[in-house]
């Protein structure tokens, strides 16, 4: 070998380790998309137009306590960047949004995107894009049992159908003879929580006297509320969503029909729903319903709800009046947040996407002070329900009323 | 003749005239066994009777509706398909007059002063450039606006769900087992009485006469001096009017919401097509029909389960329909052309 050989060789191996060394240090620094030094990048999809944009208090929420967190230190001096996207509830919208997010907007995770049907049309695409899909705002419980086939998907709230059943154990306890009436929404959703009442009920389901279901297109519920009354029921289950529950407890006082109990379902049982309905005229002291976040109304001396007030105050001001009526929609976008923060946390010094999603699938923790007192978020590798207590309550107070708790915390909602 | 139709403003070039009446003698012995039918029923089972009675305080409701969408397919000749749309935007406005402080009845009265204004001006602006076109064109119109209503009041009210205070309070009287909500009874009256007081316009005004004069020949009502054109646009500004008595009406168990009169327009066009699309009455007597027809097969007929309501309310039109075309009260036309 000649010298100029020799140099050859010299620079051959010094490039080869010059690129081995390139490697090895971008392999060191690779990221996840969405995560810089100083950032973490999320969004979400909600429905801030449309008929369910009563929820859009959630993501208001959601950032007030990422903002709140950002300025208190961040995630590992990461700050939170979260993008709020409106979908208006619909699922043809979802889609693109998805992508968007995806694709020009980056983000780490798709995280509190809000409803069942925008849920199941972009867990596919989030999947296969291996982009977590994380704490989804519905209590479907698709999320908890499919996270084999759908690993990058998680819930975070309680499950309707386990909420039915619940409902069911405590009429079989309280009520052994209880003429029950349903009236459900006759979709994926009220049929759900329809057949967790029964699976509830056990050998009493023959206590149902009769189910209604209403179409959403139907102008007016008197039909239904006079066939439940005309069929002698006693017990008045409803599994609807917020704008027909409220027709209904409205309705049944109408028709005149007072049944000695009524159980509405927990997504309907906003203070705020409540208080419209007695205002037109609904009998709803007595309701029953369960709650997985603490009030801000009747609960305001916990360190929780007064974190939550002042974030608001400094933060996201347009809440307060919702907020001080005790609209649980805004504790629930807290108790989320915070969930979120914990888990990033938890995901690694430098957080990775497969290490939120491990974090999100091995909660342990009761130190979430958005949720109803005592309530755990405990999650395994077999368990992909964070929550699965509820409290059950009860309003008093007619029109100017409020839930108040009773008895113990229910355990093993699914 | 064509030409000078046109210039007139004249809808059609077609000459309608009346072949038959509408109100056939069997229809009416038909209706009347049915209010026969009604009232034994409800004397005879207190279930029944309450079904009846919310199903004709549903019902009004239908025919109001769809009394405004006879009233333009007779001055227009098509469905106006924003005419719910419209009912919803109309009855926003009476909720931000009681939210600016006026008394409940005081904004009712204002709202159908507006959408008298609001109604004609939508046919000045929008629908007049079009009307000579085509049906169709017309017909894309109120689909337009169908869209532009609702992004309007989504725009300026959300989407969220709003509350009026109750017009006719919460009281429940009871007659024996039946109760009555004072609320049902307040809608079936006021929806009645909108009826009627249209019914005398029509009937017993000079407006009204020329009104029907422009619907119905416009080319020969504009010689003898009817000024067809607004005659026309008036027809709108009443249609506008019945359909915020309809919204205002619905609120109070439907509640504010940019799709509360969406479903009702659905019932509004069967009660408007049973009765026959060019008869106010027909469309009064449909509404009531179809609000009583579908609580009373909810109630009774085991498998009209809410999937099969409508579709079985709807197979029941089509054999009203085929048995007589023209509706209830339609009345068959000859057209020479």
């Amino acid at each position: 070998m000649g010298m100029k050989g020799r140099i050859l060789a010299v620079v051959a191996g010094a490039a080869i380790v010059a690129s081995i060394a390139v490697a090895a240090a971008s392999g060191a620094h690779r990221l996840d998309p969405g995560i810089t030094s100083t950032s973490i990048k999320i969004g979400g999809t909600f429905p801030l137009t449309g008929p369910a944009s009563l929820y859009k208090t959630i993501p208001a929420a959601e950032k007030a306590y990422f903002d709140y967190v950002n300025d208190h230190g961040g995630v590992n001096g990461r700050k939170i960047d979260f993008t709020i996207l409106d979908d208006a509830y619909d699922p043809s919208k979802t889609v693109p949004l998805a992508q968007q997010l995806v694709t020009s907007d980056k983000v780490f995770a798709v995280y509190g995107s809000l409803g069942t049907a925008p849920g199941l049309a972009t867990w596919g695409y989030l999947n296969q894009q291996k982009v977590p899909q994380v704490q989804l705002a519905t209590g479907d419980s698709y999320w908890g049992f499919s996270y084999k086939k759908y690993p990058w998907t998680t819930g975070w709230q309680p499950d309707y159908p386990g909420e039915a059943k619940a409902y069911g154990k405590y009429i079989v306890a309280n009520m052994p003879n209880a003429k029950i009436g349903v009236l459900f929404q006759n979709d994926a959703y009220g049929k759900n929580y329809y057949a967790g009442l029964r699976v509830g009920l056990g050998a009493k389901k023959s206590n149902i006297v009769d189910a209604e279901s209403y179409d959403v297109t139907n102008p007016s519920l008197t039909q239904q509320i006079l066939a439940l009354k005309s069929k002698g029921a006693d017990t008045f289950v409803v599994f609807a969503t917020p704008t027909p529950t409220i027709t209904a407890l409205v309705t049944a006082a109408k028709v005149g029909w007072t049944p000695s109990a009524t159980l509405i379902n927990n997504v309907s049982a906003n203070r705020l729903f409540l208080l419209a309905a007695a205002a037109s005229g609904a009998n709803v002291d007595g309701v029953i319903s369960t709650s997985y976040v603490a009030s801000s109304t009747t609960q305001s001396s916990l360190p929780g709800v007064k974190l939550a007030g002042s974030i608001i105050a400094q933060y996201a001001p347009s809440l307060q009046s919702s907020f001080a009526k005790g609209d649980g929609n805004i504790m629930y976008g807290f108790g989320s947040a915070w969930t979120l923060v914990y888990a990033l946390q938890h995901a690694g010094k430098t957080p990775t996407r497969a290490g939120l999603l491990k974090a999100l699938h091995s909660l342990n923790t009761s130190a979430n002070p958005f949720v109803y007192p005592g309530i755990k978020l405990q999650t395994s590798a077999k368990d992909n329900f964070p929550i699965e207590q509820e409290m059950m309550i009860k309003w008093a107070g007619g029109a100017t009323g409020d839930w108040a708790p009773f008895g113990n915390l229910l355990t093993n909602v699914r | 003749m064509t030409t000078l139709a046109r210039r007139l403003g004249g809808v059609t070039q077609t000459r309608k005239s009346a072949v038959s009446t509408g109100a056939s003698v069997p229809v009416v012995l038909a209706l009347v066994g049915v209010a026969v039918f009604l009232v034994v029923g409800s004397l005879s089972s207190s279930i029944f009777a309450q079904q009846t009675v919310a199903g004709l305080a549903q019902g009004a409701i239908f025919g109001s509706l769809a009394l405004a969408l006879v009233l333009i397919y007779r001055a227009t000749e098509v469905i106006n398909f924003a005419q719910g749309e419209l009912a919803m935007a109309m009855t926003y406005v009476g909720y931000q007059l009681t939210i600016w402080g006026l008394s409940y009845w005081l904004a009712f009265a204002l709202t159908l002063v507006i959408s008298f204004i609001v109604g004609v001006a939508i046919q000045l602006v929008v629908i007049r450039p079009v009307q000579h076109r085509s049906v169709i064109a017309v017909v894309i119109v109120t689909v337009g606006l169908f869209i532009l209503i609702d992004g309007l009041v989504t725009w300026k009210w959300g989407a969220d769900l709003k509350f009026m205070r109750a017009p006719f309070g919460n009281t429940v009287y009871h007659v024996g087992n039946v109760a009555f909500a004072r609320q049902d009874l307040g809608v079936l009256l006021v929806s009645i009485l909108s009826v009627i007081l249209l019914g005398i316009l029509f009937r017993f005004t000079k407006l009204g006469l020329a009104m029907r004069a422009a619907a119905l020949r416009p080319a020969a009502a504009s010689l003898v001096g009817v000024r067809v054109n607004w005659m026309l646009a008036i027809g709108w500004g009443l249609a506008s009017v019945l359909g915020a008595v309809a919204g205002l009406m619905t609120e109070p168990s439907q509640f504010l919401q940019p799709t509360m009169m969406q479903p009702i327009l659905l019932y509004a066009f069967a009660a408007a097509v049973l009765g026959g699309l060019e008869s106010p009455v027909g469309a009064v007597i449909g509404g009531l029909a179809v609000g009583v027809f579908l609580n009373l097969t909810g109630q009774y007929v085991g498998f009209a389960t809410s999937e099969l309501r409508l579709p079985i309310a709807f197979a029941v039109l089509l054999i009203v329909l085929l048995v007589k075309p023209t509706g209830l009260f339609g009345r068959k036309q000859v057209r020479r052309v």
